[in-house]
């Protein structure tokens, strides 16, 4: 069989072989470097050769972890006799994310399982008053389940790293800390619509959210959901919770999600567990939601 | 925005079940991307803390796959944020593979020692790495792999072809 050796530029050969090994050349492709291969005992052999290595790759046996590698990460925080040491090194971790923006990691003990008191939350913004939010007032009526939140400077608040401003218009104007719920509460506005961002620090539980909607929020899971009159999204950034809540009709899902989308990412806490043997602090993020040893 | 699910939450599997059910195979390409057993199992925690991010918006379907995608991009993210080993382009006459082609026997007879292999697969740059392990490691067609690494389905076909290139090379 004759044919143009033009029809197959020798530079393209070596991955036509290739991809007719694998499968994925389309049928003209694959009639051309056949034709190629039958009349050309060079090309058999390259071919043979090429299978010989992928042959080799393909064969290489399955690798088993070290023994008790799962066990250790599956294995709940309180079991451990290392809890002191995980305690630790979460707070090495969280003290990276403190400086991204975290007020309350600095004092928690342990990455935490969060599930955000939405409504808490939400009532909480409700009473926020608008004109008085910039002052650092708080809400007007005091509300128990909302939290002791105290009013944190503004120039504090940027020591911290809260952004001060979110999606290029809403401007943070206050902000509250709480101890005992371990939150930070900070108020943005545009001049009209009042938004509040509530950090906590910790990982969600998301299945332990209810009435809302898990959606994919450029790759990340959110969770959405209204409440009375407050459009109200779940986001998690690092080991860093965000609740956010605004009047659902002054913010638009659109602006909620950009709201969502502006918040800052902390340090992977992974990437500092990396200094030492972090199996037990990835099973203390993990363990939490596990009922066993 | 794409809405993922309501309460579908039981189609959603554990982070147990990930571990109990596919680490083995997790381990497996981790330990290929990275050639060590220490890489390897920093590549999984940071795998399954992705895993557990993302459970909650995992659509059923190839678990595997999905595992094979993170893993692969952990790695790269990684090799980036390290600067570790530069990408390092093949000079232009690479692809020319007939010249020097090492025959299939030979290859065999070269290469027979699966750590030998390995040490060859750890030596290639990164991204043809990445682009080999899911495709011979993990068994996955060109699109999914284009698809997993976000380049197009002929830059997979090179990189595979750079990188078993290599591989012949470095096990002649």
């Amino acid at each position: 069989m004759s044919h143009d050796t033009a029809d197959v530029p020798p530079d393209d050969l070596g991955e036509l072989l290739s991809a007719l090994l694998d499968g994925e050349l389309t049928p003209d492709e694959e009639t051309r470097v056949e034709r190629f291969i039958a009349d050309s005992p060079a090309v058999q052999e390259e071919l043979a050769a090429v299978a010989a290595v992928r042959s080799l790759v393909r064969d290489l046996p399955a690798v088993d972890p070290p023994f008790g590698f799962y066990e250790r990460m599956l294995r709940p925080a309180g079991s451990a006799r290392g809890r002191r040491h995980t305690g630790i090194k979460v707070i090495s971790a969280v003290a990276v994310a403190a400086a991204a923006f975290v007020l309350v990691i600095g004092v928690t003990p342990v990455a935490d399982s969060v599930v955000p008191p939405v409504a808490a939350f939400a009532d909480r913004h409700v009473q926020m008053d608008p004109t008085t939010a910039a002052s650092g007032a708080g809400p007007q009526t005091a509300d128990p389940a909302s939290g002791d939140f105290t009013p944190v400077p503004a120039d504090e608040l940027d020591d911290m790293g809260a952004p001060a401003e979110l999606a290029g218009q809403f401007h943070r104007v206050s902000g509250y800390q709480s101890g005992g719920t371990r939150t930070v509460h900070l108020v943005y506005s545009d001049g009209h619509v009042m938004v509040s961002v509530y950090e906590q620090a910790g990982l969600v539980s998301w299945d332990r959210l209810s009435g809302g909607t898990m959606v994919d929020l450029d790759g990340e899971p959110a969770w959405t959901s209204e409440r009375d009159q407050e459009a109200v999204m779940v986001v998690e950034r690092g080991p860093v919770v965000y609740t956010v809540i605004a009047q659902k009709s002054s913010a638009s899902q659109d602006e909620m999600t950009a709201l969502a989308g502006a918040l800052p990412t902390a340090e992977d806490p992974s990437l500092v567990d990396r200094a030492g043997n972090g199996c037990r602090s990835v099973a203390t993020q993990f363990s939490l939601g596990l009922s066993g040893s | 925005m794409v809405i993922v699910s309501g309460d579908g939450s039981a189609q959603i599997p554990s982070w147990e079940d990930v571990a109990r059910d596919h680490g083995r195979f997790l381990y497996t390409v981790a330990y290929r991307l990275t050639g060590n057993h220490d890489d390897s199992q920093d590549l999984v925690q940071e795998v399954l803390l992705r895993v557990r991010r993302g459970l909650a918006t995992y659509q059923p379907g190839s678990m595997e796959g999905w595992l094979s995608r993170i893993t692969t991009n952990a790695f790269l993210d990684d090799v980036r944020r390290k600067k570790r080993r530069p990408v390092e382009a093949l000079p232009d006459d690479a692809e020319r593979v007939l010249p020097g082609a090492l025959p299939a026997d030979e290859a065999l007879d070269a290469a027979n020692l699966p750590d030998h292999v390995q040490d060859a697969v750890r030596a290639l740059a990164p991204d043809y790495r990445a682009a080999v392990v899911l495709c011979d490691v993990v068994g996955m067609p060109y699109d999914e792999i284009a698809a997993s690494l976000g380049v197009p389905i002929g830059t997979v076909r090179s990189r595979i072809h750079r990188g078993r290139s290599q591989l012949r090379k470095a096990l002649a």
